[in-house]
């Protein structure tokens, strides 16, 4: 029997994502996410950016939802009205009008999600899987002797998953 | 520091005197730097004062360690030399002894005149210093200089004297070498350097005179030691890296051997070494002629065993040949018509051969290049032997040929394996070699040991004659450059300026450059990572490079404890910024001059005012706006005008990253983690330290209405993030600052700009830009995850703050 596998065998190295300073602008992120996009033929895979203090210390995650939301603030309250027909989201601001132009000078920082768990390199993928779903997030780090040695993604415990499922 | 770390990667040709140049560089700037923070401290850091002398004192041992030239008697005869004395008398008399006596193959009786006689030499004619001043004087990369100082060596020594004890002990030893020869024989007189025919050769280097009368020895012998001083020996010995004063030369003195046929034998071939077979060539009369690339020489692949059988074999016409002239000298004679497509040797001649080859691979264990000739009296004798370079590897296996691509030659001799590409450089003349450019195939139509001065720049080199078994296919071997020679006729079907990719594993030269042949190149480390001058940079870079005294708050934080350049310049940088802000507040609050700058932004700047720099009435902190420093008012409003830190979330945790730089990742180099900037002001001057994060840059200015004395200067180096993120930080400030016309130059990551000598105003609107791009560019590595992030970064600050146009 194989020694089980734990998050460490399963994570994407630090240095594999696409990196941020906290204070950095969304404009500035978003020429990061759309080359990042480039890079990975289309396909952003890490599709999160990796968001980082002066000390280099991780501080939180980008995802694309975390931009867009930032470009448009009334697009996290919603209301019922346009929650009852979304083509009424022309009504809640100008997306593609100078506003956005405003809003995308705000700091990574104000977007971002903080990291709400981590895992641990040793922890076997039923406890990293746990622990994610638990947190309702689909990215966590990894530590590794007290630093964030690289990320795991539920995309690719799901792959361990379906392996066992389907049989092959 | 970083460009000495550079050199040791190894792709690059340097020499001694480059070594020396630097440590003297850093020496005389570290020593500055100790003495100007004395000066600040009121000399109370003489231990630091003893440290450097202790260190630059280690530093030079390393760099003076040196072989003495060993006193011995100024001839010795082959009788009385072995292997063991390669000091006393050279490569080539010690295997000439070693084989002579303790191998008891037949080596002609001679003597050496001693390395010893060549310094009794200079020191009777008072030269040696001269010698190492004009030595000291040329860079490798100074062809013509090279060629003056070669000019200049060799007049000094051919205008020398040899001193009457030296002649007296050559007539003596040619005295007793008759005896032995049993008539007066003319001479064979030979270059006999240190190292020559020993792990490295010095193929074809020197100078060797055959066909002398013993009274002219002694001239003769004056002419070798002048062609230590030729330039391609020169540029030999430079690249790789001997002191000068090693250059000691010792002559071997041999009767001239009346042969009948000559030639070389190679114990094994080179290309082949597995397998048990001796390579012979020959020539009809003496065998420079088989060695210089002249004529086509037969050729014999010969077993081991059962010896001498003969495996190939290939006899060319042989229409000339080297015979010895009348009274002295050698010259050219046509071959008698029945001898021109005669085989040299028969097939007693090449059994003795073989069983040479054996005879010598056993007692050197390492196979053998040996010179060779045949006497008139059917003897044979072996005039040199010396190590044979094989190279590492076989080929690889390949189809012969690619069908696919053009083929331009397909037949010759490899003289060395691999595949290079590049546009035809025809040589025809000497001249030709001056400019040859890096990277370009050198073709000519016969070989020869001058190419060695472009052999490091090479990619290839092609010629229409020529035999492996000569000296430039040694040196080709040597600098493992990619050789195809006897092709026929390259130089005619080949272009100038065409593009060609040579495969010298398999004599193809195609049209074009093929990618799929083109293997990455071995690294030369077995050749240059064995020389003296990579040996000595190595051990210099360790009293130079390595951080020992890392934290400021340590108990061994003391000068100590310094071990290296690095350390004290470490130690001197803390301490100065100590002095010059007398970080104590008592003292702050008594000195008026060191004030912190409220400037509202997470910037952490000390403030040293050296007069003029700032507005009177200020307390212990100022606002920039009481800042008069023209060039620090210009910088300032470019650092002001951009996104600084800010809203960095309450109660959001950080987590440590395998990026944080740990205390070993900073005591091998890595930057630590800095946050206090400090600037010397006046009112015409600016010398701004900044410190953010890992990277640190710093900007120097003068700004006044003489304009010829306006300058800034800017330096960058650092980073927190991988180097590959770094070096794109680097290429995107490389990018910047070109736009903005300053000079540069890029060491890995570090970056050094300078502008001069422009107007008032056109100097503030740089360093307004300069205040920009130090901003933009911090934390900018962490970023550059892809070339082409790199390159949206570059556009987008011309576009924003130069007005650049997309």
């Amino acid at each position: 029997m194989p020694e089980p596998k734990t998050a460490k065998d399963l994570m994407i190295p630090l240095v594999d994502y696409p990196h941020i300073p906290y204070w950095f602008t969304l404009r500035q992120a978003m020429a990061i996410v759309r080359e990042a996009a480039v890079k990975f033929e289309g396909y952003f895979e890490p599709r999160a950016v990796l968001v980082f203090d002066e000390k280099y210390q991780l501080m939180g995650i980008l995802t694309l939802r975390d931009i867009i939301r930032g470009l448009e603030p009334r697009f996290l309250k919603g209301t019922p009205l346009v929650k009852g027909d979304p083509s009424l989201a022309v009504l809640l601001g100008d997306l593609f009008g100078p506003n956005m132009k405003e809003q995308s000078q705000r700091p990574v920082s104000e977007v971002m999600s903080p990291i709400r768990v981590t895992v641990n390199a040793g922890d076997t993928l039923p406890k990293a899987l746990f622990s994610m779903i638990a947190e309702n997030v689909s990215l966590v780090p990894v530590m590794d002797e007290g630093k964030v040695a690289g990320m795991l993604r539920l995309s690719d415990l799901f792959g361990e998953i379906s392996r066992v499922v389907l049989g092959d | 520091m970083a460009d000495m770390e550079e050199k040791l990667s190894g792709d690059f040709l340097f020499d001694l005197q480059y070594i020396r140049a630097g440590v003297s560089q850093l020496a005389a700037e570290t020593a500055a730097l100790v003495e100007a923070l004395n000066n600040l401290g009121d000399h109370r850091h003489g231990a630091l004062v003893d440290a450097f002398r202790r260190i630059i004192g280690e530093v030079e041992d390393i760099l003076n360690r040196r072989r003495e030239i060993p006193k011995a008697p100024l001839t010795i005869s082959f009788d009385h030399i072995n292997l063991d004395m390669a000091e006393m008398v050279g490569g080539k008399n010690a295997n000439l002894g070693e084989v002579r006596t303790r191998v008891a193959l037949p080596v002609p009786p001679g003597f050496a005149i001693s390395t010893y006689a060549y310094k009794v030499f200079l020191d009777y004619n008072q030269i040696a210093a001269r010698i190492d001043d004009l030595l000291g004087f040329w860079r490798i990369d100074d062809l013509d200089g090279l060629v003056l100082v070669s000019e200049e060596l060799k007049s000094m020594i051919n205008q020398s004297q040899v001193p009457p004890e030296l002649d007296g002990a050559i007539k003596e030893a040619y005295e007793e070498l008759c005896l032995q020869w049993q008539n007066r024989p003319l001479l064979a007189v030979r270059s006999s350097a240190v190292g020559e025919d020993l792990s490295l050769t010095f193929a074809g280097q020197y100078a060797s005179y055959l066909n002398v009368p013993p009274g002219e020895t002694t001239g003769r012998y004056k002419d070798i030691l002048a062609s230590l001083f030729t330039p391609r020996a020169l540029f030999y010995y430079k690249t790789r890296g001997f002191n000068e004063e090693e250059m000691a030369m010792g002559a071997a003195v041999l009767p001239m051997v009346n042969a009948r046929a000559s030639g070389v034998l190679f114990t094994r071939q080179p290309e082949a070494a597995g397998r048990d077979a001796a390579l012979i060539n020959a020539v009809w009369g003496l065998g420079r002629y088989a060695v210089g690339g002249i004529i086509e020489p037969d050729y014999y692949l010969v077993a081991h065993d059962p010896p001498g059988k003969v495996l190939e074999q290939r006899i060319p016409a042989k229409e000339v040949m080297l015979i010895n002239a009348a009274g002295s000298g050698v010259e050219e004679a046509p071959v008698p018509p029945e001898k021109v497509r005669a085989p040299c040797l028969e097939a007693r001649h090449l059994q003795e051969l073989a069983r040479w080859a054996v005879t010598l691979e056993a007692h050197y264990q390492r196979a053998q290049d040996v010179e060779w000739a045949l006497d008139f009296e059917d003897r044979l004798w072996l005039l040199q032997s010396r190590q044979l370079h094989i190279p590492g590897k076989g080929p690889p296996e390949r189809t012969r040929t690619l069908k696919q691509y053009p083929v331009l030659l397909d037949s010759g001799s490899v003289a060395c394996r691999g595949v290079g590409a590049g546009p035809v450089v025809m040589v025809r003349r000497d001249e030709d070699l001056k400019n040859f450019p890096q990277g370009g195939v050198l073709v000519a139509r016969h070989t020869s040991p001058k190419y060695v001065t472009v052999m490091p720049q090479a990619a290839a080199i092609i010629t229409d004659h020529g035999s492996p078994t000569g000296h430039m296919a040694l040196l080709a071997r040597e600098f493992q450059v990619p050789t195809i020679l006897a092709a026929g006729n390259a130089t005619q079907i080949l272009q100038p300026g065409q593009e060609v990719t040579v495969d010298a594993n398999y004599n193809n030269v195609y049209a074009g450059i093929i990618p799929e042949l083109l293997e990455p190149k071995q690294p030369m480390s077995d050749e240059l990572g064995d020389s003296p001058v990579f040996r000595t940079l190595k051990e210099v870079l360790k009293k130079v490079i390595p951080l020992n005294l890392i934290n400021p708050q340590s108990d061994t934080f003391t000068p100590g404890h310094c071990c290296t350049i690095h350390d004290l310049v470490r130690y001197a940088h803390e301490y100065s910024m100590r002095e010059m802000f007398n970080l104590t507040a008592d003292e702050v609050a008594d000195s008026a001059e060191v004030v912190d700058l409220d400037s509202g932004l997470p910037f952490k700047v000390r403030i040293l005012d050296l007069g003029g720099g700032i507005k009177r009435g200020w307390k212990s902190k100022v606002r920039p706006e009481q800042i008069t420093s023209l060039p620090f008012k210009a910088f300032w409003q470019g650092l002001a005008a951009m996104r600084w830190p800010q809203g960095k979330p309450e109660g959001t945790k950080s987590l440590s990253s395998v990026f944080v730089k740990s205390e070993e990742e900073v005591a091998q180099g890595a930057e630590p983690y800095r946050d206090q900037s400090y600037v010397v002001l006046s009112h015409n001057y600016m010398n701004f330290s900044i410190r953010l994060g890992y990277h640190l840059s710093t900007v120097e200015a003068y700004v006044s209405d003489q304009l010829n004395d306006n300058y800034i200067t800017f330096t960058f180096r650092g980073g927190g993030s991988t180097p590959e993120r770094r070096e794109r930080r680097a290429r995107l400030i490389e990018a910047i600052i070109d736009s903005m016309d300053l000079h540069y130059e890029r060491k890995g990551d570090t970056i050094k700009a300078r502008i001069a000598k422009y107007p008032p105003e056109q100097m503030a609107q740089k360093l307004i830009l300069i205040g920009k791009l130090t901003l933009y560019t911090k934390q900018l590595d962490m970023v550059l995850f892809s070339e082409g992030i790199a390159d949206w970064y570059i556009k987008d600050f011309l576009r924003e703050h130069v007005g650049v146009k997309p």
